[in-house]
């Protein structure tokens, strides 16, 4: 065959293959945003097709009584400040792990580990009891400090995995050019590392957006409180309106949908190869 | 030895906020709660010293054995999650036409809350909604009480959301990690006609180890820690005890039925459990190129 | 170093916003934080109350709670009320992290509880209610049997019931007809039952609209139908465990349970079905003739006849298969409660304010405005418009009520039976080995106390 036509034809089975899985992580968004236009009474008679009368006040009552506007705040706030904290909390390790040759390292790499298997549900209560006396309840601050030690083992696995990817020389060029451990850190590190830092960035965004049972404990005032609190309280005792809840979190999602589609021209291929050079 | 001393100085003080948040508030309270492991205790009240009680009860425990043997299918699935991530970022990487799009659409599942994935879920794979009713279309059988209802096809089709869940991130991970990788690897091994399966396994997988290493690794953990949301919307650990996993009784212990202590020991074991899997894991998979 | 530029920039803003945000001002004196006597006017008393009904002042309890605080504060000028709406499922987590911490500052005054085994697990954190508690309050509310010492409703209560929920049986009196039924003659009886759910199937429709998803159906079932062939007597015996649960008394209900599955009584897929709300949504369709529901707040009369229109709905009580003095009776248990932390500074502002809310007035538009039943039975019956909900309020005052056995249960033993019914249905256990499992439940949770 052709090989310009066997190119064409593999890449059409290749188009395919991605839209059939296309499909199927769009096809559910649809149905969650078609529900979320019916009115109630509308969904119990037409669960699952198009709706015969849009009606875009569900977003309305969602914004309204999920207190979306005071609740987004928060969330931005705390999310931001996280996946910030986080990101220096766990360059620093990483470029400790992957260069710096110290006594004990695989230890403490493996101890670090190990931190992330502690099921959250159990350390709740002494958790809760410690931040009380550290004072920092229903602070925005004690929440930031609780992601960042939640991201600590997954972001310094993460950037320590990728910092061991740059090459050891550049590393001694730079350490032979008089750059201090902070220099070889910011200049060489974070430049090779920008799509771990931005694919990090975006999975902390991502759980620190959507953690609801942390928010909830730790920030108990109305005025404090994040956005996924607000559209929990949606479900209530006995999830009645569907449509409505739907709305609700549709709108919970869509900032992190926006982050991500601002951000995802970072992950390209090629940064590596001007600092090779 | 001057350097060494540097560099150790300067690992202190680069570790020092990373392991003291660990400390602080991840570590202290495990500790805590790996002491009311020992303990009778509701969580409110005084704790009863009971020594090893708790372990016994678990072992003999029958709820206990069909959660972890529910973990470990979920533990054999995973090499399948990583290829489905690995296989598309593959196929992505070429920017064959429409590949952000692609990349965007996959990322979609990801950026919902469990919470939300659940809700979906719960409501299309009812016995009478879309999903049957599509594979009912092309003859596929169809479980009469509901994929999420049905004991044989639960833990199947939970498996099934959450990876529909979290592949984009898998994708994700491995995208970045082949942009890093130089672009000459591949090049070279094409030009030495290198292709599909033969490419896949003595060009990719050996350049991307470390990050498959890393994301498998990752995935073992967090379905042992990180999958109670989905749970807990989507089937409770039922129906009966069909998708019963160990952090979703360890809730139902410690919050439900008030026993925190026992709730501790299944922590303890479980936490035991995934850092034995962790390192074998690891220990398969590295090569030590440190030679520390 | 150009390619960095912008995302230093953007590094920059985020630590400016963040910097921001964790030196947020903390609200000055937190009268939103606790009871705090220290901030606002001098003597001001705050007292601050959880629950998980306020999270929507719009409507509903919402909307009662939000006007009965507005009313309470007028009333009483020092007192203030910050009302926390927490979210409904992790509300027990958070309210048990909170006990464990017992925080005068932190914690709340008011915390809603839901009636029975919840009520009595929390009593370490809560103040006992017998000094506060007339014996006039005690006669107009009903309930107390939920939230007081050993199940006895003579001796000490820890809450104030506030509503009153049960279980019946509602049907959809068109599609009665449409079998050849009498509407106004529900079948009373077992068998009658059944032959309605066979001529029902036969017509296209199910029998029973039933969710049994998360295995409240079964366990609903259970509470519906267990009076029939559990006395009074039998229920202290079953909790101390002297009644096992392999007693022909509970195999009796199981094994119509198991009938109902056997003989397609229920709607396709009843397995993956929750309860709310898609079963109860199968029944306001018209998809089924009975449905098992509530008699407040949801899937209930005044859902049903919004939806479908009063007058195609009734009620009744459970189809008797085993005559007994109870066995005309629906269960009630449930609902939720109002109850004092231990912790709290201002004990009796808040029992005042809890009275408030018990009190008859509030009552009154708590049937009227919110459409569900008070615990305090002090209403007039002339203002219930729904013809389903007269005959429930009738069968109230009547006393045709008996206690939820579900309530009485400490959690393990609940669960134990849920999840074993629900295998039962699924077909992977049989009748005796589900009671077997649960009694083994039973004296696990015995052995330990609970």
């Amino acid at each position: 065959m052709n090989p310009r036509l066997r190119q064409t034809a593999q890449t059409v089975a290749i188009v395919a293959v991605l839209s059939a899985v296309a499909l199927t992580t769009i096809y559910p968004l649809l149905y969650m945003l078609t529900t979320a236009l019916k009115d109630r009474k509308e969904h119990l008679f037409n669960r699952y097709g198009l709706p015969h009368h849009p009606t875009l006040r569900n977003f309305g009552d969602a914004w309204t009584y999920a207190g979306v506007g005071r609740h987004l705040w928060n969330s931005v706030i705390v999310s931001v400040a996280g996946v910030v904290l986080s990101w220096v909390v766990c360059s620093l390790a990483a470029y400790a792990f992957a260069h710096l040759r110290f006594p004990g390292r695989r230890a403490l790499f493996l101890a670090v580990l190990g931190a992330m298997m502690i099921a959250p549900q159990v350390i709740l209560i002494p958790l809760y009891q410690l931040l009380i006396r550290l004072n920092l309840v229903n602070k925005h601050l004690g929440l930031v400090l609780v992601y960042t030690a939640l991201a600590v083992p997954f972001g310094t696995y993460l950037l320590t995995s990728y910092f061991r990817g740059v090459p050891r020389s550049l590393v001694e060029a730079a350490e032979v050019d008089g750059a201090s451990h902070p220099q070889i850190l910011w200049r060489v590190m974070v430049p090779i590392g920008r799509p771990a830092l931005v694919t990090l960035g975006i999975f902390n965004f991502l759980w620190m957006w959507n953690e609801l049972l942390l928010s909830l404990l730790i920030l108990q005032d109305k005025h404090l409180r994040t956005l996924m609190v607000g559209v929990a309280n949606l479900r209530g005792e006995y999830t009645t309106n569907i449509p409505l809840l739907s709305a609700g979190l549709f709108l919970a999602a869509v900032p992190v949908l926006l982050v991500f589609l601002l951000f995802q021209s970072h992950l390209t291929k090629g940064m590596t190869m001007g600092a090779v050079k | 030895m001057r350097a060494r001393r540097s560099a150790t100085l300067h690992a202190a003080l680069f570790l020092a906020p990373a392991v003291l948040l660990l400390l602080i508030f991840r570590v202290v309270p495990a500790v805590s709660a790996l002491t009311h492991a020992f303990t009778t205790w509701d969580g409110v009240g005084a704790a009863r010293y009971v020594g090893l009680e708790n372990f016994r009860g678990l072992l003999a425990d029958p709820i206990f054995r069909q959660a972890l043997r529910n973990n470990l299918l979920l533990v054999l699935s995973v090499p399948l999650w990583i290829a489905v991530s690995l296989v598309l970022a593959l196929l992505l990487h070429n920017e064959i036409p429409g590949w952000r799009f692609f990349r965007g659409s996959f990322f979609l599942p990801s950026v919902l809350s469990p919470v939300i994935v659940g809700t979906l879920f719960t409501a299309l794979l009812r016995a009478d909604g879309p999903v049957s009713r599509g594979l009912g279309a092309v003859g596929v059988p169809v479980p009469e009480q509901g994929w999420l209802g049905d004991p044989a096809t639960a833990l199947p089709t939970l498996v099934l959301v959450i990876l529909w869940s979290i592949f984009g991130l898998g994708v994700i991970v491995f995208l970045a990690g082949l942009a890093a990788v130089p672009q000459e690897l591949f090049d070279a091994a094409r030009v030495d006609g290198a292709t599909g399966l033969a490419h896949l396994w003595y060009v990719v997988i050996p350049a991307l180890r470390h990050v498959i290493e890393f994301w498998s690794v990752n995935l073992v953990v967090w379905s042992f820690t990180s999958l109670f949301a989905f749970i807990y919307v989507m089937t409770a650990g039922g129906p009966g005890y069909a998708t019963m996993l160990v952090e979703y009784q360890i809730y139902e212990q410690a919050f439900k039925f008030n026993r925190m202590g026992y709730g501790c020991a299944l922590a303890t074991a479980l936490l035991l459990l995934v850092f034995g899997l962790v390192l074998v894991q690891v220990r398969l998979m590295t090569t030590d190129e440190d030679g520390a | 170093m150009s390619r960095i530029a912008p995302v230093l920039a953007l590094l920059l803003i985020a630590v400016a916003v963040a910097a921001v945000g964790c030196t947020a001002k903390q609200p000055s004196p937190p009268p939103a934080a606790g009871p705090a006597s220290a901030g606002g006017p001098p003597g001001q008393v705050t007292l601050t109350v959880w629950d998980w009904h306020a999270a929507d002042p719009s409507k509903g309890v919402g909307l009662w709670l939000a006007n009965i605080d507005k009313t309470f504060e007028a009333a009483h000028p020092g007192l203030k009320i910050n009302h926390v709406a927490q979210s409904h499922t992790e509300y027990y987590e958070i309210l048990k992290t909170a006990a464990a911490a017992a925080d005068p500052q932190r914690g709340p005054d008011v915390v809603m509880l839901h009636q029975g085994s919840r009520v009595l697990d929390q009593r370490q954190s809560l103040v006992p209610l017998d000094k506060y508690v007339t014996p006039e309050t005690r006669k107009e509310i009903v309930g107390w049997e939920l939230v007081s010492d050993d199940y006895d409703a003579t001796r000490t209560p820890w809450a104030v019931p506030i509503a009153v929920q049960g279980l019946v049986w509602y049907y959809n009196k068109a599609l009665l007809r449409e079998v050849g039924l009498d509407p106004e003659k529900p079948p009373a009886k077992w068998g009658e039952f059944l032959a309605a759910c066979d001529a029902l199937r036969k017509a296209g429709k199910a029998g029973i609209a039933v969710g049994e998803k998360e295995g409240f159906w079964a366990d609903w079932f259970l509470n519906s139908a267990y009076l029939q062939t559990c006395s009074a007597e039998d229920r202290p015996r079953l909790r101390s465990g002297e009644m096992k649960w392999t007693d022909p008394s509970l195999v009796a209900v199981l094994v119509r349970l198991q009938e109902l599955a056997d003989r397609n009584c229920f709607q396709k897929g009843a397995l993956s079905t929750p309860l709310f709300p898609d079963a109860g949504e199968v029944f306001m369709r018209g998809d089924a003739g009975f449905f098992l529901g509530l008699i407040s707040d949801v899937a209930h009369w005044k859902e049903f006849g919004d939806m479908m229109g009063a007058e195609k709905v009734g009620v009744m009580t459970c189809p008797v298969f085993q005559e007994s003095p109870d066995a005309s009776k629906f269960p009630v248990g449930g609902a939720f409660t109002y109850a004092i932390t231990k912790w709290s500074l201002h004990p009796s502002e808040a029992f005042q304010y809890i009275a408030f809310i018990a009190g008859d007035e509030n009552a009154r538009t708590f049937l009227t405005e919110v459409g569900s039943f008070p615990a305090n039975q002090s209403f007039d019956h002339s203002l219930i418009a729904d013809p389903n909900a007269q005959k429930i309020a009738q069968w109230l005052a009547a006393g045709r009520t008996g206690p939820q056995l579900g309530d009485m249960l400490p959690a393990a033993i609940g669960e134990a039976f849920r999840r074993e019914a629900q295998s039962m249905l699924a077909g992977t256990t049989t009748v005796a080995g589900a009671l077997e499992a649960v009694e083994k439940a039973a004296q696990e949770s015995r052995r330990r106390g609970e």
